[in-house]
């Protein structure tokens, strides 16, 4: 069975074949970057990509250029702030508007839900999600997906715990989604108002303490309290430092932990909130191979979106 | 004014308790007569329409609908409201105060009633706000208002955040003896929400509302209620929480009606799964854990009433994302009947008795109109005939609203008003409107 889509809102849909398709291209893409400098490619020569990120991102954003270019492809960032948004023209003429110019992709971040569907239905090329409200971040978890698969055997044998303000994270949505469809157990950790019981119709363990199931986690994932959802998160925890003595992964907690564990963190991350110094810079963390992670995986991405399953090797 | 006679059809009347083969002469724009066998007349202009295999019940009376005239005439006006009253079997329909100028003034009322002589084909009656400018903050001059020909009060999408105008609300309201009709919504609780709380909104990353933010209210109200008296109609309830407590204060003794809106019943939290802003509603669309209770609530009578929440939104204003700012509502006159004979008789949730007293009987008592909502003789004439095995496809190009926002749009449908006749007048005839 070949590759057939050309969109990419969410994790959600993808099934086990094509998360490995797309990990074992990454993982091709990866290897290209080792020499120096990495490896550029020609293969998306002519085609057009316009970025737009109509919210804040610095590592998405530059990832996504980065792949883009070193794919070939022609690409353009749409900068919102100069742009005729700010003029009151509706997000619906925007996107008709940049359809109109032949454009091949668009590589899309909006502080609203669903925002990937909508562009869609006025943009005949192909719509990639870098970030949907608190909904989805797919290759913010496709990037992470790839960094465990270079450390692990086998997702199935594994126990990853997912802990912050899981209710309005996209990054931890999609990677539950990623996480379950490939198998491996899974545990969120946050307090109840951050993480509310229907959360285990996703088929997860739901733990309010980090203390009561760390020593059972192969992989801990952290992010930061997303301070930008506040309009939405209604004073649901009372303060950082009362998050931090619960969740904050620190080396007398790290101590209860098993003797290998790894931890893994999107960025960007506030040093001593929900991780301290020690950690964040210690071996055992992740964060900047699942940026490196990142680029390899978008270009996997934007082949297999624009041109398909083709034989790399 | 011409005579009607229809002949031979199935005359339903709940508060008359007739459901029989019947035929119905129209005099006057009134009931004239009802017997087994009318004799058309050999001369004269009467009209004789055949309503054998149809249903013949009274029109239908919405207590729930915004027609937007005054200030949003862009969505909806009194006249393209009114279009869709009568083509969907409603000869009756109440109108929410969310105006500009808001329904808080005689003024507002005057011109509602003299357009509506002027443009509508169907009665219209205003509803007025029961805060000055749906504030929250005082009352409006009720009195005045009712003076003015208001006969229902309700501050429409507004809820009243505070317990103590509430409470004096419903003392006020004893002088004129009509009913607060109130939406129910803890704004603490449903925050920025756009869809129930659940599994499913956590999946689609979209805020939540929780079951409480009704059911909060819904216990406020019912305990001021208890307390002070005054009639309450709680106007569209959604959640099975809220059900459930007012089945608890049920043998209490508290003055209190409930409506639900079709789409409550029609449809469940499934439907915004594609991000169409088409299925946002205030309150949103429950589970179907709530629908289910919500049917079982009309089934047991804890609901009175079946409204349409009639809500236009024009095209430019749904457009975009689903999010907060959009604004929620969906239309609904002209295929609530034919949703409601589909999945609530069709269903055997209720039979076609109980479904005219919640939509024409009941609705008519609340509001007063003593002439409307049965078919006894000397009632005004406001009748429809129904032919329930008539089936369509529910084409929004074809809509007479001025919007689109219309979460049924290529649905089929089963049951069709043929006729609408309005105080003796015929305004829509084998289900088009009549040319004037």
């Amino acid at each position: 069975m070949g590759w057939d889509r050309k969109d990419i809102f969410g994790i959600e849909g993808l099934t086990k074949e094509e998360l490995f398709t797309i990990l074992k291209l990454s993982k091709y893409y990866q290897d290209s970057m080792k020499s120096k400098p990495a490896k550029s490619f020609t293969l998306l020569q002519g085609y057009t990509i316009v970025n737009m990120f109509f919210e804040a991102s610095t590592r998405t954003r530059v990832s996504f250029e980065v792949a883009e270019k070193r794919m070939g492809a022609f690409t353009i960032n749409f900068d919102v702030e100069m742009s005729s948004v700010k003029k009151g023209e509706t997000f619906v003429d925007t996107i008709k508007t940049i359809n109109a110019m032949q454009v091949d992709a668009i590589v899309i971040r909006h502080s609203d839900c669903g925002i990937p569907q909508l562009t869609k239905k006025y943009f005949s090329g192909s719509v990639l999600n870098a970030g949907d409200g608190t909904h989805e971040h797919p290759t913010q978890t496709l990037l992470d997906l790839l960094s465990m698969w270079e450390h692990i055997k086998c997702f199935e044998d594994i126990h990853v715990g997912i802990v912050g303000d899981i209710l309005y994270s996209r990054v931890a949505r999609s990677l539950i989604i990623g996480l379950k469809t490939l198998g491996t157990k899974v545990s969120l950790i946050g307090p109840p108002t951050l993480l509310p019981e229907y959360f285990k119709d996703w088929g997860v363990n739901i733990y309010y303490k980090l203390d009561d199931i760390i020593s059972e986690l192969d992989i801990i994932y952290i992010y930061r309290i997303q301070k930008e959802r506040a309009e939405l998160l209604r004073p649901a925890i009372p303060s950082i430092g009362d998050f931090a003595k619960l969740y904050q992964v620190n080396e007398p907690r790290i101590k209860k932990a098993k003797k290998d564990v790894l931890i893994m963190h999107p960025g960007p991350a506030i040093r001593d909130s929900e991780v301290s110094t020690a950690i964040y810079d210690s071996k055992r963390c992740l964060a900047l191979d699942q940026v490196t992670s990142g680029v390899a995986v978008r270009m996997a991405l934007l082949q297999l979106l624009l041109k398909g399953e083709i034989n790399n090797a | 004014m011409p005579k009607i006679l229809i002949k031979n059809g199935r005359l339903i009347d709940p508060v008359n308790k007739i459901d029989k083969v019947l035929d119905l002469l129209i005099e006057d724009g009134k009931i004239g007569k009802i017997e087994e066998s009318i004799d058309s007349e050999i001369e004269g202009d009467e009209k004789v329409i055949n309503a054998s295999g149809r249903i013949v019940t009274p029109g239908l009376v919405d207590m729930h609908a915004h027609f937007r005239d005054p200030g949003y005439t862009d969505d909806e006006d009194l006249e393209s409201g009114s279009k869709c009253a009568a083509i969907g079997g409603f000869t009756t329909v109440a109108v929410m105060p969310d105006t500009n100028p808001i329904i808080d003034n005689t003024v507002v009322v005057e011109y509602i009633i003299s357009k509506a002589n002027r443009v509508s084909l169907v009665n219209i009656i205003p509803i007025g706000a029961i805060s000055k400018g749906e504030a929250g903050k005082e009352l409006s001059n009720m009195y005045g208002l009712y003076n003015s020909g208001v006969r229902l009060f309700s501050d429409d999408n507004q809820s009243i955040h505070d317990a103590d105008l509430m409470r004096i609300a419903l003392q006020y309201s004893k002088i004129m003896d009509v009913p607060l009709s109130v939406h129910e919504d803890a704004i603490e609780l449903s925050g920025k929400g756009v869809m129930v709380e659940g599994f499913l909104s956590s999946k689609m990353g979209l805020v939540g509302v929780p079951g409480s933010a009704e059911a909060v209210m819904v216990a406020r109200d019912l305990i001021l209620a208890e307390e002070v008296g005054g009639k309450l109609h709680l106007n569209e309830i959604s959640r099975k929480l809220s059900l459930d407590y007012i089945r608890f204060v049920k043998s209490r003794r508290i003055n209190l009606t409930v409506g639900v809106s079709i789409h409550h019943l029609c449809m469940n939290e499934q439907k915004v799964l594609d991000y169409n802003t088409n299925g946002r509603i205030s309150p949103p669309l429950g589970s179907e854990e709530d629908r289910i209770a919500l049917l079982n609530g009309l089934k047991d009578g804890t609901i009175d009433v079946i409204v349409t929440s009639h809500d236009p939104h024009n095209l430019t204003s749904k457009l975009g994302a689903f999010n907060y700012n959009n604004p929620p509502g969906m239309l609904g006159l002209e295929v609530a009947f034919s949703l409601v004979l589909e999945e609530i008789v069709g269903k055997n949730i209720l039979d076609l008795s109980e479904v005219i007293k919640k939509m024409s009987s009941n609705p008519a008592h609340l509001l007063s109109l003593k002439k409307k909502g049965n078919l006894g003789i000397g009632m005004d004439a406001d009748i429809i005939i129904v032919d329930t095995n008539k089936e369509w496809i529910n084409d929004i190009s074809k809509s007479y609203s001025k919007s689109r926002n219309d979460p049924y749009e290529g649905k089929k449908m089963k049951g069709r008003v043929e006729y609408t006749i309005v105080g003796g007048n015929i305004v829509v005839e084998n289900a088009s409107l009549v040319k004037k």
